[in-house]
């Protein structure tokens, strides 16, 4: 391809997306009028940026629709994820929770019966079913 | 009518009826994006609705220093660049493994075949473009943002999309003269 003729195609293209130095627009209009092979390229450039510009993708009704389910979906996974994410440090807290009460009971009660664990160890059986019909 | 703004802050109350909204008013702008990025395929689907997930759980990120539409764009054009990067992988992974597209979109039956064609191959060239050339011809050309625009969405200087730009045009004339 000539080298003027492809410069002038390239500041034909240009031209249609930004303004052109003064004298390259000059030299463009000159080419415009010198070449027909020129201005059936800028035809043929215009038809195909408009063909481009009424482009769309093809309509689909239901997509709203789809969108707002899959964010349904998408909260739920991501609550399931902080769930299964947390649970392994939320039951290292209740076993560190459980060791400190039961090191508690321990260290006061100087044992880890159930009965002191329950806190009843003191608890005389007769006191016991006083306080029951007393209800408490 | 309900603006952008107030359907936003009714959304981030949870109001599901605001965001449907949004997104049938912005449903077409953002699919003519990512189809013209990615080609009438299920993947382009998914980043679609990719897109207006991620604006929801970001929501309260969005200042409104840009319209909805171009921030939803630059959204669309990251998550389908992401999906070009990543079949790229996949086909460099699998290159002798010949993988089925998965065209999903039935043709809408109320168009005409000559529509459906023309539509059809401009979107073959778009796809014939490499991914930086197709990005700006989208753009530029499909959704009609100014080079300036196109540049700062890109991150771009204005000479490098220009540039990009005039070689995407010559492209698409060649491909769609010998349609």
């Amino acid at each position: 391809m000539d080298r003027e003729y492809d410069k002038m195609l390239d500041l034909l293209i240009r031209s249609m997306d930004m303004e052109l130095a003064e004298a390259d627009a000059l030299a463009l209009e000159q080419a415009l009028s010198d070449s027909e092979a020129l201005r059936d390229e800028k035809v043929r450039l215009i038809a195909m940026r408009e063909r481009l510009a009424e482009w769309t993708a093809p309509e689909d009704p239901n997509f709203a629709e789809r969108v707002l389910t899959n964010l349904g979906k998408q909260v739920e996974e991501d609550l399931s994820a902080v769930i299964i994410r947390l649970f392994p440090r939320v039951a290292a807290a209740c076993v560190l929770i459980l060791g400190v009460a039961l090191g508690t009971i321990y260290v006061t009660e100087g044992s880890l019966m159930m009965d002191t664990i329950i806190g009843v160890n003191e608890v005389l059986l007769e006191d016991a079913v006083l306080l029951v019909e007393d209800g408490f | 009518m309900h603006t952008d703004k107030e359907l936003i802050e009714l959304a981030g109350k949870g109001n599901q009826k605001a965001f449907k909204l949004l997104v049938e008013r912005y449903q077409q702008q953002v699919r003519t994006t990512v189809v013209g990025m990615l080609g009438d395929v299920a993947e382009a689907d998914d980043v679609a609705q990719n897109v207006f997930i991620r604006f929801y759980q970001s929501m309260d990120k969005f200042r409104g220093e840009a319209g909805l539409g171009t921030y939803l764009t630059r959204i669309a054009i990251n998550l389908s660049l992401n999906e070009l990067k990543r079949r790229q992988k996949s086909v460099k992974r699998f290159l002798s493994f010949s993988r089925p597209s998965r065209d999903i979109d039935l043709p809408d039956k109320s168009e005409s075949p000559d529509r459906l064609e023309k539509r059809d191959s401009i979107n073959k060239a778009l796809q014939a473009l490499d991914p930086d050339f197709r990005t700006i011809a989208v753009l530029r050309l499909v959704d009609g943002y100014s080079v300036k625009e196109t540049a700062e969405m890109l991150q771009l200087p204005m000479g490098t999309v220009a540039s990009r730009l005039a070689r995407a045009q010559r492209k698409l004339k060649e491909i769609l003269r010998n349609e």
